[in-house]
């Protein structure tokens, strides 16, 4: 174990690599740079070439690419990600005040997603092709299909307009600070978020437990006398769950740092906006710590999902 | 202006082009909304202007025709939310050549001279309290006495500052030295100090007691009015000296001023907070106790969502359908303003390279551009046609009846395709293969104008009768060098030509054979060159009218030299009754220049049934 342990680390150390690199010189294939986009929303008559040039000096960005990357990694690799050009701020400082807000979101949408998907799954695998198994099937595949900004939208326009109740979108408070204000705030974002993301879960889920639902053992279970519900939780669930939890736990990675519609749409400053704003105003180092953040969160994830996959599965030989 | 006729020809206009174009009810039923107005924070440059006058007067061809608020009814505190921007580029006023900045720093430091109707450059006291140009190359201004530097707040506090003296002239005197001069404290060349241009026509300044006398290099009418422009602050020098090493590093701290606002909190994109200076030289003002600038809405909803909750107290979709539905909704607790946008839309074509230096190709483009469409497919029908000077530069403009029949702007649209046709074909238009329109990438992300580059492309291929033309989006990160250069795709966007309402500096700028702006390679020495450079000399504004008059006359002759003035739009900005302040009529909002007399005189009704609801918003107090 141990020594899968580390063999994965350090692939996972090449990966982070190749995805530092891809992305530094992606960033500066993109028309235009911060020195320029900085002034978008200016009078673009002040904006003469002198003023850019100005401004590209000041951001380092008048240096050969080759020299601008030979630094971003000697940086990197003292994890130093520089300081963002927008805010002047570090990005871990960034990084650290975003954070918290995509986990909040990131994992209520995951509680919403599971908590529907898991139940869904089980009742429409027991239930095969009955009018539930149909139902939920229809409504997942609903979820499915529709954006998730349309959902939020329809429900934005439904609280408004019946003035349900109050989203706090500028005071942005933390769960552990207002939870009632932080909780209506996030009550939208995580059930389209988490609806979105129930479909595939519960598609899987029902899969798996038909297949293992006619395996021998699940048989031999019944014909023990077992009753049906211990023959489904105990015995055939279990089985069922290990290529979820694979998905499961990619799911959660990407959820936690990939919402970018809905921070935008509800102003939730988390990384998914964060990595907005800076990849639109081409902030080289934010969206380069931002996009290595994020693959560190999804590498590492994939090696405990894995890890936790022999756990529950002795039969996986990891080493 | 006057308001009533301002409408119904708008509203006659607009059903008339309704018809002949689209004439679809969806867009009619916007037509008869009406237009022009502004947006609270729709802050953008300026530069020069109108001459004359003395202790507070306009010229009298712009009168002022805003709507003040009786002293009695206004009520007094509260704050005033708008949203942020994502970017400040700068805490020094001088240095800045960003809007947003400006939106903050005219809050909090003064300028010479203010405008009390931005929309017809009435002009008004701010530092200086009385202001004449006895002759054209002279302006004296007296400055107000007993003015102080902000005494509390980060500004006031930080060790470099020195909160709370009194306001001299070497300050004035400094703030012009260094503009004119591009230097830094330590001699350096700075290519940001953008009003350079500005104050390099200032040949000596010369103080005698609380007067100050500027002369010019060269006779300049319009110099006056370019003092009220929003990047003409006046800051203090110990603290901008400081902080020039790192004037791009937004901080509070780093900023201090004499005006009525003193910044306590400036984070770009998530907060800012400024509150009423207790020693502001004007002691009725501020109405607001404090301003909060909340987060950017990069998406409409939470902007929406802010605003129907009353977080923020206006609000502006950049499909104007949503805005005005919002408040069709709400009809009894909000209004509507109309504001035209002052980056206007335009063509540029690269006059100084083949195939466009053929002048027959230019007039072709100039004639078979069709505004009108563009108005109606991109804008819903909010937005007016725009000769070489924008109709926001009212006093200056080609009154729009005589556009009507003027070639390239006719109603009559199939006249000017003919003609437009038939120079192509002469010029060898069809023989040039293709004709990529590049559009900002900044444009075309905007929510419904993705199609921009197919719709500019389209009009071409249709009015011609071919398929070469293309359509393109580059950001201005290209865009801006390849103007200087003078070797550029052909443009469609947003372009810089309104800098104040005067508009002969503009066109000065822009087809002056020596003006570094020419990127056409205008070069008419006696037709156009001394022709605005007498127009700029005068101060009888009728003669000067008739100058810039046939410079317009011959721009339009000429394909207006590949600078193709297309239209500005109209945007609507929703407000709840509470909020009010000072507007230009009932329905017109703020052109351009506004955060001056919007920082001033902003106030909310707390007994306007709309209020109630709205929780007291915080911010961060001295």
């Amino acid at each position: 174990m141990t020594d899968y342990i580390i063999r994965r680390t350090l692939l996972n150390v090449i990966v982070l690599w190749m995805v530092a690199t891809l992305v530094f010189f992606a960033l500066r294939v993109l028309p235009g740079n911060y020195a320029v986009n900085q002034f978008a929303a200016s009078n673009i008559g002040a904006v003469t070439p002198e003023v850019i040039a100005q401004a590209e000096a000041e951001l380092g960005l008048d240096k050969p690419v080759l020299q601008q990357y030979r630094e971003f990694m000697w940086d990197t690799v003292r994890l130093d990600l520089g300081d963002s050009f927008r805010s002047k701020r570090p990005v871990w400082a960034e990084i650290r005040r975003a954070l918290p807000y995509s986990m909040e979101l990131g994992l209520l949408v995951v509680l919403v997603g599971f908590s529907v998907a898991i139940p869904v799954g089980i009742v429409s695998a027991v239930k095969q092709d009955l009018w539930p198994d149909y139902l939920l099937r229809g409504v997942a595949i609903g979820a499915l299909a529709a954006p998730v900004f349309w959902t939020a939208s329809l429900a934005v326009i439904v609280v408004l307009k019946f003035s349900l109740f109050r989203i706090d979108v500028i005071g942005q408070p933390h769960i552990w600070e207002e939870p009632q204000a932080a909780l209506q705030w996030y009550l939208i974002p995580m059930v389209a978020g988490g609806l979105a993301s129930t479909a595939n879960t519960m598609r899987l889920l029902r899969s798996q437990m038909l297949e293992v639902m006619r395996d021998d053992y699940v048989r031999t279970a019944r014909a023990k006398g077992l009753q049906e519900r211990q023959v489904v939780m105990r015995h055939a669930l279990r089985n069922a769950f290990l290529p979820v939890i694979t998905v499961m736990g990619l799911t959660v990675a990407t959820i936690i740092s990939s919402q970018i519609v809905l921070e935008q749409m509800f102003l939730i400053p988390g990384v998914g906006r964060l990595l907005f704003q800076s990849i639109f105003l081409r902030d080289y180092p934010l969206t380069q710590g931002l996009v290595l953040i994020t693959t560190v969160v999804i590498v590492f994830t994939n090696l405990a999902v894995d890890i936790l996959y022999g756990v529950l599965d002795p039969r996986v030989r990891l080493a | 202006m006057n308001t009533t006729n301002y409408w119904n020809r708008r509203l006659k206009r607009r059903r008339f082009v309704q018809g002949a174009s689209l004439g679809t009810a969806g867009v009619a039923t916007l037509a008869l909304v009406g237009c022009g107005d502004d947006d609270d924070d729709d802050t953008d440059g300026g530069g020069t202007a109108t001459a004359t006058s003395g202790g507070g007067g306009g010229d009298p061809t712009t009168a002022a025709t805003s709507t003040p608020v009786p002293a009695n009814e206004i009520i007094h505190g509260g704050v005033g939310v708008v949203q942020s921007a994502n970017v400040y580029d700068s805490v020094d006023g001088h240095r800045s050549v960003a809007s947003p900045a400006l939106s903050v720093l005219n809050r909090v430091q003064s300028k010479l001279l203010r405008f009390a109707n931005p929309n017809t450059g009435e002009l008004e006291a701010d530092l200086a309290v009385d202001w004449e140009q006895p002759s054209p190359d002279t302006v004296i201004l007296n400055i107000r006495e007993g003015v102080t530097w902000q005494e509390d707040g980060p500004g006031a506090a930080d060790p470099s500052a020195s909160g709370g003296r009194p306001l001299t002239m070497d300050d004035i005197v400094w703030n012009i030295e260094r503009q004119r001069a591009a230097l830094l404290a330590d001699g350096t060349e700075t290519a940001d100090m953008g009003r350079n241009s500005y104050w390099s026509k200032v040949e000596s300044i010369d103080v005698a007691g609380q007067n100050i006398t500027l002369t010019l290099t060269q006779p300049d009418a319009t110099f006056v009015q370019g003092l009220a422009n929003e990047f003409n602050l006046i800051g203090q020098r110990e603290l901008i000296e400081a902080y020039e090493d790192t004037n791009t590093e937004i901080e509070a701290y780093k900023v201090i001023g004499t005006g009525p606002f003193i910044v306590t909190e400036w984070i770009p994109g998530e907060s800012i907070s400024m509150v009423k200076n207790p020693t502001y030289y004007e002691s009725d003002k501020p109405y607001l106790d404090a301003w909060r600038f909340v987060q950017t809405f990069e998406d409409p909803t939470a902007y929406r969502i802010a605003f129907q909750q009353k977080d923020v107290d206006s609000f502006s979709d950049p499909d104007p359908t949503t805005t005005l539905s919002i408040v069709e909704e709400n009809a009894d607790n909000m209004h509507v303003r109309y504001s035209g946008t002052a980056n206007t839309v335009a063509i540029y074509l690269p006059r100084a390279q083949a195939p466009w230096n053929n002048d027959m190709l230019v007039k072709a483009i100039h004639l078979a551009a069709n505004r009108r469409e563009l108005i109606q497919q991109l804008h819903n029908g909010l937005g007016r046609v725009s000769g070489p000077v924008s109709w926001l530069q009212e006093a200056w403009a080609i009154p729009d009846e005589e556009l009507e029949t003027t070639p390239g702007y006719r109603i009559d649209k199939d006249k000017d395709i003919t003609e437009a046709r038939a120079l192509w074909e002469a010029g060898g238009g069809p023989d040039i293969g293709d004709v990529t329109f590049v559009v900002p990438e900044t444009w075309a992300s905007r929510a419904g104008w993705g199609a921009t580059p197919e719709l500019v492309a389209a009009q071409f291929n249709e009015a011609f009768g071919t398929s070469q033309f293309k359509g393109a989006t580059k950001g201005y990160g290209e865009i801006i060098p390849a103007w200087a250069s003078k070797n550029f795709d052909p443009f469609f966007g947003w372009i810089p030509n309104v800098e104040i309402p005067d508009a002969r500096a503009d066109l000065v700028g822009a087809f002056d054979s020596g003006s570094r702006g020419n990127i056409w390679n205008v070069n008419e020495p006696e037709l156009v060159d001394a022709k605005l450079s007498q127009a700029i000399q005068l101060t009888d504004l009728d003669e000067a009218n008739v100058l810039l008059r046939e410079v317009q006359d011959l721009a339009i002759e000429n394909g207006q030299w590949g600078r193709v003035i297309m239209y500005n739009y109209i945007a609507p900005t929703a407000y709840w009754n509470y909020n009010k302040s000072v507007w230009p009529s009932p329905e017109e909002g703020w052109n351009f220049l506004a955060t001056a007399v919007t920082a001033l005189n902003w106030w909310n009704d707390t007994n306007d049934p709309s209020y109630s609801g709205r929780s007291e918003p915080s911010y961060k107090p001295l």
